[in-house]
């Protein structure tokens, strides 16, 4: 299933490291490029075209939270909400990403083009916090006012590549407007 | 504020990188040349020992001494270089790479010549794109200039220099997780001795040093370790260290500044610019969420190794997380055991459970449910923890656990007797989303 290209980037990476196994990581991110995802099938040929066990390779594709077994949404949006996030409203944020996108945290929107994940990694991007990944973009000093234009953007670009389909998120949600910075009680 | 110039972040605001022809243009590459040019490996040992660095990655272990154990032997030896900077708080690494890649390549060569390595490894976390395609290009620059490649400045020495992305675990920036990661093994930290510096990479000779001791050590070689001593408390504290100051401050960001001249206070206060509130400190987390917090009453000890330790804590990777009074300190403490929940890699039994069930017991707490009783079982299971694991991921995670308990067991009763947290303000809004037993929830007001 991996196209020409992918499998000589693969055997490029072998070329590369003093011992073949260290090339299987690579490999697998080369996989998931193409792909989006990790399917059993892919994993088994990164091994077979590295050479080591289907096992070598499924051990990593199981372990790193940058691979992924399963299939996802085409742009992920990846919410950190670890501590230093945490104190700048991060759980807002990512609340206010749900509603806009119309998606519960760790889902994908229907038509497989955004998911939205929080979780309690640390991006190292603490003194621009919140923020989030959108893919491998960093967004950072994610104000009310960013928040609202990333969802507008992430609106638009969905809709452009679902095929006329409109979502029916809105775009700016009710708990960003008219609130300060920081969060209020309920 | 004291009058410092810095000298590893010297663009402070800048967000593109350095180029070859701007670093050498500031001197940049002399101490590479120097080496190279007119000094032994072992020369080079002795200038960095000297020097007193010291590790700056958290472990604060003499880098001169580390490369003085890799032995003097035949065949393959390599030099890593630890880029997986993942700790809580902690975004230092990030921008010397996305800044300054020369510096860091730099280091790296003379790091390695020092240890007669030719292969040397900069395993960069995955999320780092910005950085490691920096430093891609950098490599590329600086070999076509004939820095590195072979026979490196018509001197006889081969040095490849390879850009390893990591792909999302914070136990590789452990050293030996990190060797197994690069050999394509699952990255499960190893079982000590025999320790890197015998038995690293491929079971060769191996150094692994952290990517702001690395930027440190050109500076050493071009200007001499007497110059580096007088930055900083010598002998046991000298040089630049670099501070990640976030959480509750009105300028969070890294400040680099001599090892022990201010104090957190003054750190906080001048620097940060006081708590962004307006409301007193709280706290304050000196090594992301990895060492014991630091109470209000020893915000005047100065940041150095010594002084931190002696605080009852540790300078780690410096990496300041400021919590103000109005921080739930209960739910910062469930908010780090998450962390070490799901980053513990899950070989060694006491840290895969042990994290999991200290984080569900803060949860608990924090909610106001529980007894009395759960903070000794935290203290407890805690006990069974540290120590009882092969690396230091285990120790790391009770130390927001057992601190938080001892510090503010006040404020651990006070969620019991009102049966939630008393805190309702951080990140509460109405429609948000609650982190709570079953994972995230809805509109669930926490009290």
């Amino acid at each position: 299933m991996l196209t020409p290209e992918t499998r000589d980037k693969i055997l490029t990476e072998v070329e590369r490291y003093p011992q073949r196994r260290t090339a299987v990581l690579p490999a697998l991110k080369h996989a998931q490029a193409q792909i989006g995802w990790l399917p059993p099938e892919a994993i088994g040929e990164v091994a077979d075209l590295v050479g080591v066990s289907h096992a070598a390779a499924n051990e990593l594709a199981t372990f790193y939270s940058m691979l992924r077994t399963r299939p996802g949404g085409r742009t992920r949006v990846e919410v950190c909400l670890q501590l230093p996030c945490a104190l700048a409203g991060a759980e807002r944020l990512l609340g206010a990403l749900a509603e806009g996108l119309g998606i519960r945290p760790g889902e994908a929107t229907t038509d497989g083009a955004i998911e939205l994940i929080g979780t309690p990694e640390c991006f190292g991007a603490c003194h621009r916090a919140p923020m989030c990944r959108v893919n491998d973009d960093y967004r950072e000093h994610l104000t009310p006012e960013a928040t609202c234009a990333l969802i507008e953007e992430l609106t638009a670009d969905r809709r452009r590549t679902t095929d006329g389909r409109r979502p029916r998120a809105r775009h700016s949600p009710s708990s960003l407007v008219g609130r300060p910075a920081r969060a209020e009680g309920a | 504020m004291i009058d410092y110039k810095p000298i590893l972040l010297p663009h402070p605001g800048r967000t593109t990188p350095v180029s070859l022809e701007e670093y050498r243009q500031k001197g940049g590459y002399r101490g590479w040349e120097k080496a190279l040019r007119e000094m032994s490996p072992d020369d080079v040992i002795e200038e960095v020992k000297a020097s007193g660095l010291r590790g700056r990655g958290g472990a604060g272990f003499p880098c001169g001494a580390k490369w003085g154990f890799v032995p003097r032997i035949e065949g393959p030896k390599y030099l890593c270089c630890n880029a997986d900077e993942s700790e809580p708080g902690t975004f230092k690494d990030r921008e010397i790479m996305e800044i300054e890649p020369h510096m860091l390549l730099e280091g790296v060569a003379i790091a390695s010549y020092a240890i007669r390595a030719n292969d040397a490894f900069i395993y960069i976390r995955g999320e780092y794109v910005t950085a490691a395609d920096g430093l891609e290009a950098a490599i590329e620059e600086a070999t076509r200039a004939g820095l590195f490649g072979a026979d490196a400045l018509g001197k006889g020495f081969d040095l490849r220099i390879h850009v390893f992305r990591g792909a999302g675990a914070y136990i590789c920036g452990e050293e030996t997780a990190l060797l197994e990661s690069l050999e394509g093994r699952r990255p499960m930290p190893r079982s000590r001795p025999p320790f890197p510096a015998v038995e690293g990479l491929y079971r060769r000779p191996t150094a692994v040093n952290n990517v702001e001791t690395l930027a440190n050590v050109p500076l050493i070689l071009a200007n001499g370790s007497a110059w580096y001593q007088t930055i900083g408390v010598p002998p046991r504290n000298t040089g630049p260290k670099i501070f990640c100051l976030s959480g509750r401050v009105k300028r969070p960001g890294n400040y680099e500044l001599p090892l022990g001249s201010v104090t957190f206070r003054e750190l906080i206060d001048q620097y940060g610019g006081g708590t962004s509130t307006g409301a007193p400190v709280k706290g304050v987390l000196p090594a992301g969420a990895s060492a014991p917090i630091i109470t209000a009453d020893r915000l005047d000890t100065r940041l150095d190794y010594d002084s931190v330790q002696e605080a009852g804590s540790m300078l780690g990777s410096a990496s300041l997380i400021v919590l103000d009074e109005t921080v739930c300190i209960v739910r910062a403490a469930a908010l780090m055991e998450e962390f070490f929940r799901h980053e513990s890699c899950g070989k060694c039994t006491p840290c895969r459970e042990g994290t999991g069930w200290l984080h569900d017991i803060l949860v608990r707490l924090e909610g106001g449910r529980g007894s009395e009783s759960d903070l000794e079982l935290l203290m407890s299971l805690s006990g069974e923890i540290s120590g009882k694991v092969l690396c230091a991921l285990g120790d790391f995670a009770t130390s927001p656990v057992t601190a938080t308990v001892r510090g503010f067991r006040d404020e651990y009763l006070q969620h019991l007797e009102l049966g939630r947290c008393p805190y309702p303000d951080w990140g509460s809004g109405a429609g948000s989303w609650e982190l709570g037993d079953g994972g995230w929830q809805t509109g669930a007001h926490r009290g």
